[in-house]
Protein backbone atom coordinates (compact mmCIF):
# COMPACT_ATOMS: atom_id res chain seq x y z
CA UNK A 1 0.00 0.00 0.00
CA UNK A 2 1.58 3.60 -1.00
CA UNK A 3 2.51 6.01 1.77
CA UNK A 4 0.04 9.23 1.93
CA UNK A 5 1.56 11.80 1.19
CA UNK A 6 1.88 14.78 3.54
CA UNK A 7 -1.38 16.51 4.05
CA UNK A 8 -1.40 19.87 2.54
CA UNK A 9 -2.77 22.57 4.39
CA UNK A 10 -2.07 25.43 2.08
CA UNK A 11 -4.41 27.70 0.86
CA UNK A 12 -2.74 27.02 -3.05
CA UNK A 13 -5.81 26.50 -5.02
CA UNK A 14 -3.62 24.45 -7.38
CA UNK A 15 -1.73 22.35 -4.95
CA UNK A 16 -3.84 19.05 -4.79
CA UNK A 17 -4.16 17.43 -1.02
CA UNK A 18 -3.88 13.87 -0.61
CA UNK A 19 -7.21 11.75 0.10
CA UNK A 20 -7.53 8.35 0.61
CA UNK A 21 -9.77 6.43 -0.59
CA UNK A 22 -12.09 5.26 2.56
CA UNK A 23 -15.15 3.18 0.80
CA UNK A 24 -15.66 2.28 -2.72
CA UNK A 25 -18.91 0.81 -4.42
CA UNK A 26 -20.37 0.55 -7.62
CA UNK A 27 -23.32 2.76 -8.20
CA UNK A 28 -24.27 1.17 -11.99
CA UNK A 29 -22.10 -0.78 -14.31
CA UNK A 30 -20.71 2.02 -15.70
CA UNK A 31 -21.00 4.78 -12.76
CA UNK A 32 -18.72 3.65 -9.20
CA UNK A 33 -18.57 6.13 -5.84
CA UNK A 34 -15.60 6.84 -3.94
CA UNK A 35 -15.68 8.15 -0.41
CA UNK A 36 -12.06 10.13 0.44
CA UNK A 37 -11.27 10.84 3.85
CA UNK A 38 -11.28 14.68 4.55
CA UNK A 39 -8.77 15.56 7.14
CA UNK A 40 -8.82 19.19 6.61
CA UNK A 41 -12.74 19.56 7.13
CA UNK A 42 -12.82 22.22 4.35
CA UNK A 43 -16.55 21.86 4.04
CA UNK A 44 -18.17 22.41 0.52
CA UNK A 45 -21.55 23.87 -0.76
CA UNK A 46 -23.76 22.01 -2.25
CA UNK A 47 -22.76 21.97 -6.57
CA UNK A 48 -19.52 22.49 -5.81
CA UNK A 49 -16.93 20.45 -7.16
CA UNK A 50 -13.39 19.53 -7.05
CA UNK A 51 -10.34 18.09 -8.99
CA UNK A 52 -9.74 14.77 -8.42
CA UNK A 53 -6.16 14.01 -9.36
CA UNK A 54 -4.69 10.64 -10.27
CA UNK A 55 -1.44 10.61 -9.99
CA UNK A 56 0.40 10.26 -13.46
CA UNK A 57 -2.78 9.81 -15.24
CA UNK A 58 -4.42 13.40 -14.86
CA UNK A 59 -7.37 15.36 -12.99
CA UNK A 60 -10.77 15.45 -13.88
CA UNK A 61 -13.45 17.57 -12.46
CA UNK A 62 -16.07 15.67 -10.15
CA UNK A 63 -19.30 17.12 -8.26
CA UNK A 64 -18.94 16.88 -4.61
CA UNK A 65 -22.26 14.33 -3.88
CA UNK A 66 -22.39 14.01 -0.63
CA UNK A 67 -24.19 15.70 2.32
CA UNK A 68 -22.53 19.03 2.82
CA UNK A 69 -23.99 18.35 6.95
CA UNK A 70 -21.41 15.58 7.59
CA UNK A 71 -18.36 17.00 7.25
CA UNK A 72 -15.20 14.73 7.46
CA UNK A 73 -15.86 12.21 4.42
CA UNK A 74 -15.77 13.41 0.63
CA UNK A 75 -18.17 11.82 -1.40
CA UNK A 76 -17.93 11.69 -5.55
CA UNK A 77 -19.90 9.10 -7.67
CA UNK A 78 -17.84 8.84 -10.92
CA UNK A 79 -18.70 7.90 -14.06
CA UNK A 80 -16.07 5.92 -16.20
CA UNK A 81 -16.10 8.33 -19.68
CA UNK A 82 -11.95 8.68 -20.20
CA UNK A 83 -8.68 7.82 -18.84
CA UNK A 84 -9.09 9.54 -15.72
CA UNK A 85 -11.95 8.52 -14.60
CA UNK A 86 -11.41 5.40 -15.96
CA UNK A 87 -8.36 4.51 -13.80
CA UNK A 88 -10.30 6.69 -11.15
CA UNK A 89 -12.43 3.41 -11.04
CA UNK A 90 -9.77 0.95 -10.80
CA UNK A 91 -8.78 2.17 -7.23
CA UNK A 92 -9.66 0.52 -4.11
CA UNK A 93 -9.62 1.60 -0.11
CA UNK A 94 -6.12 2.93 1.17
CA UNK A 95 -5.25 3.71 -2.45
CA UNK A 96 -4.43 7.91 -2.27
CA UNK A 97 -5.77 10.11 -4.64
CA UNK A 98 -5.03 14.59 -4.96
CA UNK A 99 -7.52 16.56 -4.47
CA UNK A 100 -8.42 20.40 -5.21
CA UNK A 101 -11.12 21.92 -4.04
CA UNK A 102 -14.12 22.80 -4.13
CA UNK A 103 -14.39 25.21 -6.04
CA UNK A 104 -17.59 26.90 -8.10
CA UNK A 105 -20.78 28.42 -7.55
CA UNK A 106 -23.28 26.35 -5.63
CA UNK A 107 -27.15 25.48 -5.57
CA UNK A 108 -28.84 28.57 -4.39
CA UNK A 109 -30.41 26.19 -0.99
CA UNK A 110 -30.82 29.66 1.21
CA UNK A 111 -31.81 32.21 -1.28
CA UNK A 112 -34.75 29.21 -2.21
CA UNK A 113 -35.43 29.11 1.87
CA UNK A 114 -39.29 29.67 1.60
CA UNK A 115 -39.78 28.34 -2.03
CA UNK A 116 -41.51 25.51 -4.07
CA UNK A 117 -38.20 23.10 -4.96
CA UNK A 118 -38.24 21.77 -8.58
CA UNK A 119 -35.46 19.44 -8.89
CA UNK A 120 -34.86 18.39 -12.26
CA UNK A 121 -31.88 15.37 -12.95
CA UNK A 122 -31.03 13.13 -16.20
CA UNK A 123 -28.49 10.56 -15.38
CA UNK A 124 -25.23 10.96 -13.59
CA UNK A 125 -26.75 14.35 -12.68
CA UNK A 126 -28.31 13.25 -9.64
CA UNK A 127 -24.84 13.48 -8.09
CA UNK A 128 -24.17 17.05 -8.21
CA UNK A 129 -27.93 17.84 -7.17
CA UNK A 130 -27.73 14.79 -4.41
CA UNK A 131 -25.61 17.41 -2.08
CA UNK A 132 -28.47 19.88 -2.24
CA UNK A 133 -31.15 17.25 -1.71
CA UNK A 134 -29.40 16.23 1.64
CA UNK A 135 -29.26 19.93 2.47
CA UNK A 136 -32.94 20.33 1.82
CA UNK A 137 -33.86 17.06 3.76
CA UNK A 138 -31.59 18.57 6.72
CA UNK A 139 -33.36 21.69 6.61
CA UNK A 140 -36.80 20.12 5.81
CA UNK A 141 -39.37 22.79 7.11
CA UNK A 142 -37.72 25.78 5.68
CA UNK A 143 -38.71 24.61 2.01
CA UNK A 144 -42.19 24.72 0.97
CA UNK A 145 -43.44 20.91 -2.05
CA UNK A 146 -40.40 19.54 -2.91
CA UNK A 147 -40.13 17.34 -5.97
CA UNK A 148 -37.38 14.94 -7.52
CA UNK A 149 -37.64 14.30 -11.00
CA UNK A 150 -35.11 11.69 -12.15
CA UNK A 151 -34.82 10.64 -15.70
CA UNK A 152 -32.29 7.78 -16.67
CA UNK A 153 -31.44 5.73 -20.10
CA UNK A 154 -32.18 2.50 -18.43
CA UNK A 155 -33.22 0.81 -14.92
CA UNK A 156 -29.88 -0.37 -15.03
CA UNK A 157 -28.75 2.81 -15.29
CA UNK A 158 -30.28 4.45 -12.29
CA UNK A 159 -27.91 6.01 -9.52
CA UNK A 160 -28.16 5.87 -5.79
CA UNK A 161 -31.33 3.17 -6.02
CA UNK A 162 -32.06 2.41 -2.33
CA UNK A 163 -31.72 6.39 -1.57
CA UNK A 164 -34.81 7.08 -4.44
CA UNK A 165 -36.53 4.31 -2.76
CA UNK A 166 -36.20 5.78 0.48
CA UNK A 167 -36.70 9.05 -0.48
CA UNK A 168 -39.88 8.04 -2.55
CA UNK A 169 -41.23 6.41 0.88
CA UNK A 170 -41.51 10.17 2.79
CA UNK A 171 -44.79 11.80 2.81
CA UNK A 172 -43.07 15.84 2.07
CA UNK A 173 -41.47 14.42 -0.90
CA UNK A 174 -42.36 13.79 -4.64
CA UNK A 175 -40.11 11.77 -6.44
CA UNK A 176 -40.81 10.86 -10.06
CA UNK A 177 -38.24 8.43 -11.99
CA UNK A 178 -38.30 7.75 -15.79
CA UNK A 179 -36.27 5.54 -17.90
CA UNK A 180 -35.91 6.14 -22.04
CA UNK A 181 -36.50 2.54 -22.34
CA UNK A 182 -37.90 -0.51 -20.58
CA UNK A 183 -39.03 -3.59 -20.23
CA UNK A 184 -41.63 -5.28 -18.34
CA UNK A 185 -40.06 -5.71 -15.58
CA UNK A 186 -39.93 -2.09 -14.84
CA UNK A 187 -43.53 -0.70 -13.28
CA UNK A 188 -42.47 2.98 -13.39
CA UNK A 189 -42.89 5.56 -15.96
CA UNK A 190 -41.32 5.58 -19.53
CA UNK A 191 -40.29 8.48 -21.23
CA UNK A 192 -38.19 11.32 -21.05
CA UNK A 193 -38.19 13.23 -18.18
CA UNK A 194 -38.90 17.12 -18.80
CA UNK A 195 -42.99 16.39 -19.43
CA UNK A 196 -42.82 15.82 -15.17
CA UNK A 197 -42.24 19.05 -15.00
CA UNK A 198 -45.39 19.77 -15.96
CA UNK A 199 -47.04 17.67 -12.87
CA UNK A 200 -44.87 18.80 -10.44
CA UNK A 201 -47.24 19.70 -7.61
CA UNK A 202 -45.40 23.03 -7.44
CA UNK A 203 -46.78 26.96 -7.42
CA UNK A 204 -44.51 28.36 -10.59
CA UNK A 205 -44.74 31.95 -8.57
CA UNK A 206 -42.91 30.69 -5.96
CA UNK A 207 -41.16 28.10 -7.27
CA UNK A 208 -37.04 27.68 -7.41
CA UNK A 209 -36.09 25.07 -9.86
CA UNK A 210 -32.55 23.23 -10.11
CA UNK A 211 -31.40 21.04 -13.04
CA UNK A 212 -28.35 19.06 -14.16
CA UNK A 213 -28.25 16.74 -16.66
CA UNK A 214 -27.06 16.54 -20.22
CA UNK A 215 -27.68 19.95 -21.89
CA UNK A 216 -30.44 19.09 -24.12
CA UNK A 217 -32.53 17.99 -21.36
CA UNK A 218 -31.67 20.63 -19.46
CA UNK A 219 -32.55 23.09 -22.52
CA UNK A 220 -35.90 21.14 -22.47
CA UNK A 221 -36.55 20.95 -18.73
CA UNK A 222 -36.13 24.66 -19.11
CA UNK A 223 -38.86 25.35 -21.58
CA UNK A 224 -41.16 23.32 -19.78
CA UNK A 225 -40.43 25.05 -16.80
CA UNK A 226 -41.01 28.53 -17.93
CA UNK A 227 -44.09 27.03 -19.55
CA UNK A 228 -45.52 26.25 -16.07
CA UNK A 229 -44.61 30.42 -15.34
CA UNK A 230 -41.27 29.60 -13.50
CA UNK A 231 -38.91 32.96 -14.24
CA UNK A 232 -35.84 31.93 -15.65
CA UNK A 233 -33.57 33.77 -12.86
CA UNK A 234 -35.62 31.05 -10.76
CA UNK A 235 -33.95 28.03 -12.86
CA UNK A 236 -30.06 27.30 -12.09
CA UNK A 237 -28.72 24.45 -14.18
CA UNK A 238 -25.11 23.04 -13.64
CA UNK A 239 -23.41 23.45 -16.65
CA UNK A 240 -20.23 20.62 -17.20
CA UNK A 241 -16.82 21.95 -19.31
CA UNK A 242 -13.51 20.64 -19.31
CA UNK A 243 -12.43 22.13 -16.20
CA UNK A 244 -8.53 22.48 -16.12
CA UNK A 245 -7.23 25.37 -13.86
CA UNK A 246 -10.59 25.33 -11.78
CA UNK A 247 -9.99 28.72 -10.74
CA UNK A 248 -10.83 30.58 -13.95
CA UNK A 249 -7.47 31.43 -15.27
CA UNK A 250 -6.90 28.89 -18.12
CA UNK A 251 -10.34 29.52 -19.91
CA UNK A 252 -10.54 25.92 -21.12
CA UNK A 253 -14.15 25.52 -19.72
CA UNK A 254 -14.96 29.13 -21.31
CA UNK A 255 -19.09 29.23 -21.89
CA UNK A 256 -19.26 32.44 -24.44
CA UNK A 257 -18.32 34.66 -21.90
CA UNK A 258 -18.29 32.91 -18.65
CA UNK A 259 -15.87 30.67 -16.93
CA UNK A 260 -18.01 27.56 -16.09
CA UNK A 261 -15.47 26.74 -13.19
CA UNK A 262 -15.43 30.22 -11.29
CA UNK A 263 -18.77 31.77 -12.73
CA UNK A 264 -20.62 28.45 -11.97
CA UNK A 265 -20.78 25.57 -12.63
CA UNK A 266 -24.40 26.72 -11.33
CA UNK A 267 -25.96 29.29 -13.41
CA UNK A 268 -29.20 30.95 -13.39
CA UNK A 269 -31.04 30.61 -16.96
CA UNK A 270 -31.26 34.09 -17.01
CA UNK A 271 -27.64 34.25 -17.42
CA UNK A 272 -26.85 31.56 -19.78
CA UNK A 273 -30.04 30.12 -21.20
CA UNK A 274 -29.25 32.42 -24.80
CA UNK A 275 -26.40 30.62 -24.64
CA UNK A 276 -27.77 27.20 -24.66
CA UNK A 277 -29.08 27.73 -28.29
CA UNK A 278 -25.87 28.59 -29.87
CA UNK A 279 -24.33 25.77 -31.90
CA UNK A 280 -20.42 26.84 -31.65
CA UNK A 281 -19.87 28.74 -28.44
CA UNK B 1 -73.37 9.33 -16.45
CA UNK B 2 -73.48 12.97 -15.22
CA UNK B 3 -70.05 12.16 -12.49
CA UNK B 4 -68.59 10.92 -16.09
CA UNK B 5 -69.58 14.24 -17.68
CA UNK B 6 -67.98 16.06 -14.84
CA UNK B 7 -64.72 14.25 -14.92
CA UNK B 8 -64.46 14.97 -18.63
CA UNK B 9 -65.46 18.36 -18.67
CA UNK B 10 -62.31 18.37 -16.26
CA UNK B 11 -60.10 17.03 -18.51
CA UNK B 12 -57.34 17.95 -20.04
CA UNK B 13 -58.24 17.23 -23.11
CA UNK B 14 -60.96 19.41 -23.35
CA UNK B 15 -59.48 22.35 -21.69
CA UNK B 16 -60.71 25.95 -22.74
CA UNK B 17 -62.78 24.40 -25.31
CA UNK B 18 -66.04 25.94 -25.93
CA UNK B 19 -69.04 24.56 -23.94
CA UNK B 20 -71.01 23.37 -26.51
CA UNK B 21 -67.77 21.24 -27.90
CA UNK B 22 -67.05 20.08 -24.79
CA UNK B 23 -70.90 18.75 -24.95
CA UNK B 24 -70.17 17.17 -27.97
CA UNK B 25 -67.18 15.20 -26.49
CA UNK B 26 -69.26 13.67 -24.14
CA UNK B 27 -72.16 12.72 -25.86
CA UNK B 28 -69.14 10.84 -27.63
CA UNK B 29 -68.62 9.06 -24.87
CA UNK B 30 -69.41 5.37 -25.56
CA UNK B 31 -68.75 4.50 -21.94
CA UNK B 32 -66.17 4.42 -18.70
CA UNK B 33 -64.07 1.40 -18.58
CA UNK B 34 -61.27 0.19 -16.05
CA UNK B 35 -58.78 -2.31 -16.37
CA UNK B 36 -57.06 -4.30 -13.64
CA UNK B 37 -52.88 -3.82 -13.24
CA UNK B 38 -51.25 -5.89 -16.69
CA UNK B 39 -54.61 -6.11 -18.25
CA UNK B 40 -54.45 -5.16 -22.53
CA UNK B 41 -56.76 -2.09 -23.59
CA UNK B 42 -55.84 -2.82 -27.30
CA UNK B 43 -53.71 -4.88 -29.43
CA UNK B 44 -51.34 -3.61 -32.59
CA UNK B 45 -53.41 -4.14 -35.72
CA UNK B 46 -57.21 -4.56 -33.83
CA UNK B 47 -59.70 -2.36 -35.50
CA UNK B 48 -59.21 1.51 -33.72
CA UNK B 49 -62.74 2.93 -33.46
CA UNK B 50 -62.26 4.52 -29.85
CA UNK B 51 -60.33 6.96 -28.39
CA UNK B 52 -59.86 7.16 -24.69
CA UNK B 53 -59.46 9.78 -22.12
CA UNK B 54 -57.16 8.89 -18.97
CA UNK B 55 -59.51 9.64 -15.83
CA UNK B 56 -57.33 7.61 -13.34
CA UNK B 57 -53.98 5.17 -13.38
CA UNK B 58 -50.98 4.65 -15.53
CA UNK B 59 -50.89 3.01 -18.78
CA UNK B 60 -48.13 1.83 -21.30
CA UNK B 61 -47.57 2.29 -24.84
CA UNK B 62 -45.79 -0.77 -26.09
CA UNK B 63 -44.21 -2.82 -29.00
CA UNK B 64 -43.67 -6.62 -29.20
CA UNK B 65 -40.16 -7.19 -31.09
CA UNK B 66 -39.23 -10.60 -32.49
CA UNK B 67 -37.00 -12.29 -30.10
CA UNK B 68 -36.64 -9.25 -27.76
CA UNK B 69 -40.42 -9.45 -25.66
CA UNK B 70 -42.42 -6.05 -25.14
CA UNK B 71 -40.89 -3.05 -25.04
CA UNK B 72 -42.58 0.19 -23.45
CA UNK B 73 -42.58 2.78 -25.52
CA UNK B 74 -44.22 5.42 -23.56
CA UNK B 75 -46.34 6.07 -20.26
CA UNK B 76 -48.83 8.30 -19.53
CA UNK B 77 -51.20 9.05 -16.94
CA UNK B 78 -54.49 10.68 -16.06
CA UNK B 79 -55.51 13.61 -17.57
CA UNK B 80 -53.70 12.21 -20.91
CA UNK B 81 -55.52 11.07 -24.18
CA UNK B 82 -54.43 7.08 -25.09
CA UNK B 83 -54.91 6.51 -28.76
CA UNK B 84 -55.17 8.30 -31.85
CA UNK B 85 -55.52 5.62 -34.53
CA UNK B 86 -59.02 6.13 -34.60
CA UNK B 87 -58.86 9.42 -36.53
CA UNK B 88 -56.53 8.07 -39.65
CA UNK B 89 -56.87 5.53 -41.99
CA UNK B 90 -56.56 2.81 -41.86
CA UNK B 91 -57.92 3.03 -38.12
CA UNK B 92 -55.94 0.11 -36.87
CA UNK B 93 -54.06 0.18 -33.75
CA UNK B 94 -50.27 0.14 -34.55
CA UNK B 95 -48.89 0.03 -30.87
CA UNK B 96 -50.40 -1.91 -27.43
CA UNK B 97 -51.38 -0.48 -24.41
CA UNK B 98 -51.67 -2.45 -21.31
CA UNK B 99 -52.84 -0.63 -18.17
CA UNK B 100 -49.67 -0.73 -15.33
CA UNK B 101 -52.00 -0.15 -12.24
CA UNK B 102 -55.77 0.11 -11.93
CA UNK B 103 -56.67 2.52 -14.84
CA UNK B 104 -59.87 4.40 -15.65
CA UNK B 105 -60.76 6.02 -18.45
CA UNK B 106 -63.49 7.85 -20.58
CA UNK B 107 -64.13 5.79 -24.17
CA UNK B 108 -64.84 7.88 -27.01
CA UNK B 109 -66.62 6.85 -29.74
CA UNK B 110 -64.14 7.55 -32.94
CA UNK B 111 -66.14 6.86 -35.53
CA UNK B 112 -69.18 9.28 -34.56
CA UNK B 113 -66.34 11.96 -33.65
CA UNK B 114 -65.17 11.79 -36.81
CA UNK B 115 -68.75 12.18 -38.44
CA UNK B 116 -68.94 14.60 -36.27
CA UNK B 117 -66.02 16.64 -37.37
CA UNK B 118 -67.22 16.34 -41.02
CA UNK B 119 -70.65 17.78 -40.08
CA UNK B 120 -69.07 20.40 -38.37
CA UNK B 121 -65.45 21.63 -39.18
CA UNK B 122 -64.95 23.89 -36.62
CA UNK B 123 -65.36 21.34 -33.97
CA UNK B 124 -63.07 19.03 -35.53
CA UNK B 125 -60.38 21.31 -35.63
CA UNK B 126 -60.66 21.99 -32.15
CA UNK B 127 -60.83 17.61 -31.68
CA UNK B 128 -57.77 17.39 -34.43
CA UNK B 129 -55.89 20.06 -33.06
CA UNK B 130 -55.81 18.57 -29.63
CA UNK B 131 -55.09 15.22 -30.79
CA UNK B 132 -52.34 16.39 -32.46
CA UNK B 133 -51.48 18.61 -30.25
CA UNK B 134 -50.86 15.30 -27.73
CA UNK B 135 -48.97 13.50 -31.16
CA UNK B 136 -46.50 16.76 -30.86
CA UNK B 137 -45.66 15.97 -27.58
CA UNK B 138 -45.23 12.88 -27.75
CA UNK B 139 -43.16 12.59 -30.78
CA UNK B 140 -40.91 15.43 -29.48
CA UNK B 141 -40.33 13.02 -26.29
CA UNK B 142 -39.53 10.05 -29.05
CA UNK B 143 -37.07 12.06 -30.15
CA UNK B 144 -35.47 13.08 -27.18
CA UNK B 145 -35.03 9.07 -26.74
CA UNK B 146 -34.06 8.26 -29.31
CA UNK B 147 -30.98 10.73 -28.72
CA UNK B 148 -30.14 8.57 -26.10
CA UNK B 149 -29.15 11.84 -24.19
CA UNK B 150 -27.65 9.63 -21.24
CA UNK B 151 -25.00 7.36 -22.82
CA UNK B 152 -21.61 8.08 -23.28
CA UNK B 153 -20.09 11.29 -25.27
CA UNK B 154 -16.46 9.86 -25.50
Amino acid sequence: MPTAPDIHTAADPMAPLAHRIVERRDETYDTFTVVLDEPTDRGFLPGQFNMLYRFGVGESAISISGDPGRPGRLVHTIRRVGSVTSSLAALQPGDVIGVRGPFGRPWPVEDAEGCDLVIVAGGIGLAPLRSAIYHVLEHRDRYGSVSILVGARSPDDIVYRDEIQEWRGRFDLDVEVTVDSADRSWRGPVGVVTPLVRHAAADPERTVAMVCGPEIMMRFAATELLDRGVAPERIHISMERNMKCAVGFCGHCQFGPHFVCWEGPVFSYDRIGGLLDVREV
Amino acid sequence: MADLATEITAHRFVSGMAPEYVERVVDAVRDERSWSADETIFTSGMPADEMYLLLEGDAAVEVHAPGSGARIIQTLRGGEVLGWSWLLPPHRWTFDARALTPTRAAVLDGPGIRAASVDDPAFGFEVVTRVAGAMADRLQSTRLQLLDLYAHRT
